[in-house]
């Protein structure tokens, strides 16, 4: 299978924004997606009727959808995408709107990941989540994502000797990064490697602080074109490269590698860019060892040698390390359903356009961003990455 | 009396059949007509040469831990009174790669285990690992974890 090498010239990402998260809410999922729209807008100073394109992720706006929104928020589109894809969501639907930009076939793409969390909802999702999950998956323990993770986990230490003192530099270079955060749920939660230790056991190797909060929000930003950004005025990012591969390595027993393994060196390749001159890296951290598997499989270390990464760089966003995950992640933000997937895109953005506020890399020009997700049985499917940089 | 507390029971069509295939102290899973290819989890239609044809036929039980997990929380009553629950993947010699209640002693990588087919508390077919020098009969420790049989000296519910 090859690798498309087309560039995303002329593509810019603007208007990064996040409606506050929240433990739960009796808001719909329509609800935190208009927010984010509007907020968007706001900031920008458009007109709704600016907008001709919508790309939508969410697991709890059934039986809404993209195109019922339309008529919800009374917008006229010419190009609506919805990605059900978790944790990838936010990089695909990056993907898909530039492209429709470099087509013509829409201006100004207004991408939003956002879901609602009521109180039980969260079991209702997992139990239903798919078919193989209802039928191959739930039946055991129904532990939901934990116990697939937990199996991960426990492979990827056996096979490679990471320890839990290496999931737990990530969490807690993670709060760190959180509490510059004021929009993270966990702003004003220290959390140190002993707390992290002596946390209570969720399943097999996994404990609390391995584990995202479900919770309510939204992320998203506009797709739009650099002319047009640059007409509006305000800070924009830019594409170098991107990748994404789905059901990758489906022999392997158990998951330890991903579609990033297959396209990250065609990527750096396009940006020619190298992993040594990325200044940040936001990976999708729904468990630490995941964004260990990122790690490996973007090319910041070899497969099997992310723990030892992990030991010898910093990670926190003002550490002079590898700034990862630098406005918290979702382990220290709280994961918004398919926001989850939107966070580290919204993030970059922040960092290559100087809105990260209190938690800004500092001189961050290019950065890399990677999304995972989609648990259909004992693995996530969905891998997607891009190499983003400061508009000049 | 109160309603006993049972595992979840809902299953899809394809779930359903494989509880109407079951038979005691067997592996019965599709089998693809076309290429011989082992489905699990079930499905619709081949996952190697996409064919339709598929049927539950006995397959071979052996196979090998990959990875376990004793799970310490739970969206299920159920499982949350029988904390902490032992499950693991186990790569079959037959090719699919089972999701399964793992018997005590079989939750460590490298196991040899038999995996076998049996109701549970809610009529439904589960997959239970045990290891492969056991006999095949499920032992009695597992059927009180799985609520099929019930606790020596625990009175009527």
């Amino acid at each position: 299978m090859s690798v498309n090498n087309r560039g995303y010239d002329g593509v810019a990402l603007i208007a990064p924004v996040t409606v506050s998260y929240i433990k739960t809410s009796d808001h719909s999922a329509s609800w935190f997606i208009g927010k984010a729209l509007a907020k968007m807008l706001s900031t920008l100073k458009l007109q709704k009727s600016t907008v001709d394109g919508l790309a939508i992720s969410s697991f709890t706006l059934a039986p809404d959808s993209v195109v019922t929104l339309t008529e919800h928020f009374g917008l006229e589109l010419s190009w609506i995408e919805q990605l059900p894809l978790g944790g990838a969501s936010g990089v695909v639907a990056m993907r898909r709107a530039a492209r429709a930009i470099q087509a013509g076939d829409a201006q100004v793409i207004a991408c939003i990941g956002g879901d609602t969390a009521a109180q039980g909802s969260f079991a209702e999702l997992v139990a239903n989540f798919s078919h193989f999950t209802r039928d191959c998956a739930y039946p055991y323990g129904s532990a939901g994502p934990n116990a697939a993770f937990s199996l991960i986990t426990q492979y990827y230490m056996d096979t490679f000797g990471a320890t839990r003192e290496d999931f737990g530099k990530i969490a807690v270079s993670q709060r760190y990064n959180a509490n510059h955060n004021p929009d993270a749920l966990f702003y004003k939660n220290t959390l140190g490697l002993p707390a992290y230790l002596n946390a209570p056991a969720i399943a097999g190797p996994l404990h609390l602080f391995d584990c995202v909060m479900p919770c309510a929000g939204a992320d998203g930003f506009i797709v739009t074109s650099v002319e047009r950004a640059k007409a509006l005025d305000v800070p924009y990012a830019v594409i170098l490269a991107s990748g994404e591969r789905h059901n990758s390595y489906a022999d392997d027993v158990v998951q330890f590698r991903g579609g990033w393994n297959i396209y990250s060196e065609p990527m750096y390749n396009n940006a020619q860019l190298g992993p040594s001159d990325m200044q940040f890296l936001q990976t999708y951290d729904d468990y630490p060892v995941i964004s260990m598997l990122q790690m490996e499989g973007l090319g910041f270390c070899r497969e099997g040698e992310a723990a030892q990464f992990v030991r010898d760089n910093d990670l926190r966003f003002d550490g002079g390390g590898l700034p990862h995950n630098t406005g918290g992640g979702q382990l220290s933000t709280g994961q918004a359903g398919a926001a989850g997937g939107y966070l580290g895109m919204v993030e970059a953005i922040r960092q290559v356009t100087g809105q990260a506020g209190s938690h800004a890399v500092s001189h961050a020009n290019v950065g890399m961003v990677s999304g995972y997700g989609m648990v259909n049985y004992d693995r996530g499917l969905c891998s997607a990455a891009a190499i983003v940089a400061r508009g000049q | 009396m109160t309603e006993p507390i049972t595992p979840p029971a809902a299953r899809t069509a394809l779930g359903e059949q494989a509880t109407q295939a079951y038979q005691p102290g067997q592996l019965i899973l599709q089998c693809c007509q076309q290429c011989q290819c082992v489905q699990y989890p079930h499905r619709d239609i081949c996952v190697q040469c996409l064919s339709d044809d598929l049927v539950w036929q006995r397959q071979k039980t052996g196979g090998v831990v990959c990875a376990g997990s004793l799970l310490h929380r739970s969206l299920e009553p159920f499982f949350q009174q029988r904390s902490p629950w032992l499950i693991g993947s186990v790569k079959m010699d037959c090719g699919p790669l089972m999701l399964a209640h793992l018997a005590d002693g079989c939750q460590y990588a490298g196991s040899r285990v038999n995996v076998i087919q049996h109701l549970d508390a809610s009529q439904q077919c589960v997959l239970v690992a045990l290891p492969q020098t056991s006999s095949i009969d499920m032992p009695e420790a597992m059927q009180q974890r799985l609520g099929i049989l019930p606790h020596s000296g625990e009175g009527d519910e």
